[in-house]
């Protein structure tokens, strides 16, 4: 017959409260330990999700399609390997996309400006803007009123400050075309835009179709058919989402690449999963220390109580549940410590969601890379994040009690009984 | 003649070893019979709590046997030895140790608890007929902090009895009360033990408690110097 385990908890349980401040000081570190991780898993989450969103929203959007070739030579962003027939590409991406997906053709390539005094290298891109801003943001960062308008260009505002250009100042855009030669046009800076990304704000000329025909000399070819899928509430859906739909578009045509966020991002969420690694380790280190508090509460707990133990065991209490009884207590301790934790953690994630934390004083304008200029993070809800620093809390609290359990089932009932 | 419900034969106990061995019980044989109301006395030292704990299946003997209703303990582990106390044997401690977390009610349901009892509305009515029979109805809801020595033992005599065990052993069960509180303690053993036929074992000091068994065993330097029984 086994001893009552309900029976087994009460002791336990009024045990724990017996004892407020042992308690209160053990789950405390707990409580703090869990409640850190859950924030700090929040801000990464929070991170990834601006800079995913950033690289959508201003460069890439959800899926970029590319020529196959365009994609070997992506480095030098050549002119000459755009896209065959982008037209009834694009007339047929409905099918193969979720519903509400938008895209737009642009063409990106390398050329040289020049505020007529001094060079530098830049990156043009001829947007058509009727599609693009069902696709990008940019449009919305244009100071002045140069967006689409032809003989004008937006270029990004660190690169004006290179040029040390303004609104109505003219440039010179110079492009290297397919056949060798060179050829160069003047405009007048029409807009100056805000762009989030130290890449785009340094280098990025936005220009219209017709200016982009006279600079080379030809009709422009689409060398990317940038893609906006509708947002999911967690990032990694999204990427799961854009990965698949790209895969989609890659099999029904050979030609074409089609690089999905996931894999344009590949290096940062590489590094994120290293981040994501150092919290787990902080949490390691957290609960190593609240398990030497649980494992010392739990060796006192056992001390304080041998004759107790003596007593139970006199009436027939069986070693396992003398280990169990003990073992109840440290999980008892690690279920307050870790309720404690995702508490504060919630409150944590509900302020970094609702008030978000900017960083952009702390960087000022050092090239953050892929994390956008005045960086602005709102924490993200991630139910498994809690849930993980509460099974953390409650398998750590148990096992530090193990061994002090182990000690205390192992008592010989007549020194326990002699205990003073 | 009662049944025989505990026999000890050649029992000897020996603790240490080689410089530092001591003899706590040499050579002894005893038997007590259902519903004896006995006491072992003795100066300290002389075995009094080895033979209570051997009896009771907390300690075993080094040599000889021990057999509870003709079952030998001898060939026994520990988890068995366990599930037999659990079963037949009830303590009362001199310092009476009762679980301090648990209400009155709850430590006297605790013998039951880890017999294994899951019926929680037999369990509730049986302790409180025993807390009625100890007369601490009144402080059923009680913790131990909240009690007197007297009243505390009242609850450990309680906890000893709700299981209706074979034998009830107790060491010292007044030596941390005064005289009054004493009789009276040992008075309510001998009124249940009329009532119940529970077999009661208790060592003492004290020659005015000796005086209300029926049987007093007198130890010294761990050997049986005499077993005087009296009449009732």
């Amino acid at each position: 017959m086994k001893a009552n385990n309900r029976m087994l908890f009460r002791i336990a349980l009024r045990n724990v409260a017996r004892h407020k401040r042992r308690t209160a000081i053990t789950a405390i570190v707990l409580t703090v330990g869990i409640g850190v991780f859950i924030m700090f898993q929040s801000l990464l989450a929070g991170m990834d999700r601006v800079t995913i969103d950033t690289a959508i929203d201003y460069d890439s959007g959800s899926i970029s399609l590319r020529s196959k070739d365009y994609e070997a030579h992506a480095t030098s962003q050549p002119l000459e390997y755009g896209l065959q027939d982008s037209e009834s590409i694009m007339a047929g991406l409905g099918v193969l996309l979720p519903a509400g997906s938008t895209w737009t053709p642009r063409t990106r390539f390398y050329v040289q400006v020049s505020n007529w005094t001094d060079e530098t290298p830049a990156l043009a891109f001829v947007v058509r803007p009727d599609t693009d801003e069902k696709v990008f943001k940019t449009a919305q960062k244009v100071e002045g009123g140069g967006w689409g308008v032809a003989t004008e260009a937006v270029i990004g505002t660190d690169l004006a400050r290179d040029l040390n250009v303004k609104l109505g100042d003219s440039i010179v855009i110079t492009a290297a075309l397919p056949n060798g030669s060179l050829n160069a046009i003047e405009l007048t800076v029409g807009g100056i835009a805000d762009l989030p990304l130290f890449s785009l704000s340094q280098q990025a000329i936005y220009m219209t179709a017709q200016d982009a025909e006279a600079l080379i000399g030809a009709p422009a070819p689409v060398t990317e058919i940038d893609i906006r899928i509708p947002p999911a509430s967690r990032l990694d859906a999204l990427v799961a989402e854009a990965d698949e739909a790209a895969s989609r578009i890659e099999k029904g045509d050979s030609g074409i690449a089609a690089v999905s966020i996931g894999e344009a991002m590949r290096d940062y969420l590489a590094m994120r999963n290293m981040k994501s690694k150092f919290a787990y380790i902080v949490i390691v280190i957290v609960l190593l220390i609240s398990s030497v508090g649980i494992f010392n509460t739990i060796l006192m707990s056992m001390y304080s109580r041998i004759r107790e133990i003596g007593v139970l065991a006199a009436y027939g209490l069986e070693p396992r549940q003398i280990k169990r009884l003990f073992s109840l207590e440290g999980m008892i301790i690690g279920i307050i410590g870790s309720v404690g934790g995702i508490l504060l953690g919630a409150v944590f994630v509900w302020w970094l969601t609702s008030q978000g934390l900017s960083f952009g004083g702390m960087f000022g304008s050092l090239d953050l890379g892929n994390l956008p200029k005045d960086l602005f993070i709102r924490g993200e809800w991630n139910p498994a994040t809690f849930a993980q620093g509460f099974l953390f809390g409650v398998l750590v609290s148990w096992l530090a009690s193990l061994m002090p359990a182990r000690k205390a089932s192992g008592i010989e009932v007549t020194e326990a009984l002699r205990f003073v | 003649m009662a049944e025989v419900v505990l026999a000890l034969k050649n029992v000897t106990k020996v603790y240490g070893k080689g410089e530092g061995e001591v003899t706590a019980l040499h050579h002894v044989s005893l038997a007590f019979e259902q519903g004896e109301f006995a006491a072992v006395v003795g100066p300290s030292g002389s075995g009094k709590t080895t033979l209570l704990n051997i009896i009771g299946c907390l300690d075993s003997p080094t040599e000889g046997e021990l057999a509870w209703k003709g079952v030998q303990m001898k060939s026994m582990n520990k988890t068995e030895l366990a599930a037999y106390r659990r079963t037949h044997v009830s303590f009362v401690f001199q310092s009476y140790n009762l679980i301090p977390v648990l209400t009155v009610t709850e430590n006297v349901e605790l013998p039951l608890l880890i017999e294994g009892n899951h019926d929680r509305p037999q369990i509730r009515e049986r302790a409180r007929a025993i807390i009625a029979m100890v007369g601490l109805s009144d402080k059923a809801g009680r913790f131990p902090t909240e009690l007197s020595g007297g009243q505390e033992q009242r609850v450990a005599i309680a906890r000893a009895l709700v299981k209706n065990p074979s034998i009830v052993l107790a060491d010292e069960p007044t030596a941390n009360l005064d005289s009054h509180t004493a009789s009276e303690i040992i008075e309510l053993m001998g009124e249940i033990n009329r009532k119940t036929n529970t077999t009661f074992l208790f060592s003492t000091h004290d020659p005015r408690i000796m005086e209300l068994a029926h049987r007093v065993i007198t130890l010294r330097d761990g050997q049986i110097e005499s077993d005087e029984r009296r009449a009732p």
